[in-house]
């Protein structure tokens, strides 16, 4: 398995053909209490940095992007009713797992990102 | 850095297409650049982006009194507007937008004219308690988008009415309202007016930005076919009333004459709600679908008169 973060925030955790898609812990505590998330639909397809869905939180309604393109073909039902679930364990709250076509080559490694937060 | 400044001023009061225009200025918003939008709706319920119309509005009321119900692309709570009330749009890139400073900048622009105003929580200006501007924010990766309410003159107390009051519980998904101390900035200072209003917004932005240029734009300058594309989508019911939010399933229904867009919410299997979207002219035949559709357990069984609607969202 292999870890890789977007410049905005997200993560992919790809799995052979498969990546668990999310948001890096760093981008829950910058977006404060999340009220609503829409998922993404099962079938689409995305392109790396297409809008994947959106959430709301206490201070915004933000747009999370696609870190890989691919298809959808999973949504993590859960967090509907349960947006919360990302700010208790971002890394651990997947929101969708996409069939992946392609991984760009501009996505950060863990340690990488780490520093990039830190910049 | 912000060198140039857009100000543009709505002409006219309805909602979608003042809402067409904000989000068309978003979309065009280039790096350096800071806009800032005046604009005001004629008898609107506005709510957030993710909120259950039909839970926070007598949609009924509402309609009856000729009022919109609009749905912002920016999160919160619901909140009634007409032409006693301004509202401001700041939009600036990713890089350039902050909104401690465009609070700042809304603030200044109330000093000016008189009124001591104060911030509270990350949403609501005060003055003496009482909330008078609330505000709501949006992110994407280019562009960012604050804007707010500024009630002058507002008859806020008819937005009680359009509160839904309804007994029925709902264990709907949706964000819920908050309801807050609300007045009127003509409480303070009588002679008020919204131009002074937009004036002072004017005139505090300049004062932040002296060495930007300034544009003012009109909208008979923007597009037109974009306006209007927006204005379609701002005004779609599907929209406003939120059917992503609000309806479990959506799935499309071909019978003889064409294609219906079904919408339906459940509570275990039982059709709890029911909205058929179509072009047909026989409304009667589709009001009458909606009504049996709704309250119908789809395991049990089922009127033959909505028994193909049943199988097309089987068959999804």
């Amino acid at each position: 398995m292999k870890l890789l973060f977007r410049e905005s925030h997200e993560w992919a955790a790809i799995d052979g053909k498969i990546a668990k898609v999310g948001i890096s812990d760093h981008a829950q505590k910058e977006l404060g209490d999340l009220v609503f998330i829409n998922l993404p639909e099962v079938g689409m397809t995305v392109s790396a940095g297409d809008v994947l869905c959106d959430v709301e939180s206490v201070k915004a309604v933000s747009d999370l992007y696609a870190p890989v393109s691919g298809k959808v073909v999973k949504v993590n039902d859960e967090l509907e009713g349960a947006p919360e679930l990302i700010n208790q364990d971002a890394m651990g709250s997947w929101i969708c797992e996409i069939e992946v076509t392609d991984v760009p080559n501009d996505l950060m490694d863990e340690a990488a990102y780490n520093k990039f937060i830190k910049e | 850095m912000i060198n140039r400044l857009k100000v543009i001023e709505a002409e006219g009061f309805y909602p979608y297409k003042n809402q067409a225009i904000e989000r068309y200025l978003l979309d065009t918003c280039e790096d350096g650049e800071m806009i800032l939008y005046l604009w005001a709706n004629d008898k609107t319920v506005f709510i957030g982006k993710n909120q259950n119309a039909f839970i926070e509005c007598n949609l009924a009321a509402l309609s009856r009194d000729g009022g919109f119900l609009a749905r912002r692309f920016t999160g919160g709570g619901a909140v009634y507007h007409d032409k006693g009330n301004v509202n401001f749009t700041f939009i600036a890139s990713k890089q350039d937008y902050d909104i401690a400073n465009q609070f700042d900048i809304m603030m200044n622009a109330m000093r000016l004219l008189g009124f001591n105003a104060s911030l509270s929580g990350r949403n609501d200006v005060l003055i003496e308690g009482k909330k008078f501007s609330g505000n709501a924010f949006y992110k994407s990766e280019d562009a960012c988008l604050h804007h707010g309410t500024i009630l002058i003159n507002s008859d806020y107390a008819a937005f009680s009415e359009y509160l839904n009051v309804s007994k029925v519980k709902l264990n709907a998904k949706g964000v819920k309202s908050v309801a807050s101390r609300v007045t009127n900035l003509s409480e303070y200072r009588s002679d008020i007016t919204a131009q002074e209003v937009k004036e002072s917004l004017k005139t505090s932005l300049k004062a932040r930005y002296k060495d930007a240029a300034i544009t003012t734009v009109t909208e008979e300058e923007l597009p037109r076919p974009a306006i209007e594309a927006l204005t379609r989508h701002f005004s779609d019911e599907r929209y406003t009333r939120g059917d992503n939010v609000f309806y479990d399933v959506a799935f499309e229904y071909r019978y003889e004459w064409g294609v219906a867009d079904v919408r339906l919410g459940f509570n275990g299997s039982v059709i709890e709600k029911a909205k058929i979207y179509s072009d047909t002219l026989d409304t009667e035949s589709v009001e009458l679908k909606e009504k049996l559709l709704t309250g119908t357990d789809i395991l049990k069984s089922v009127d033959p008169r909505i028994q193909d609607i049943i199988e097309a969202y089987g068959a999804k």
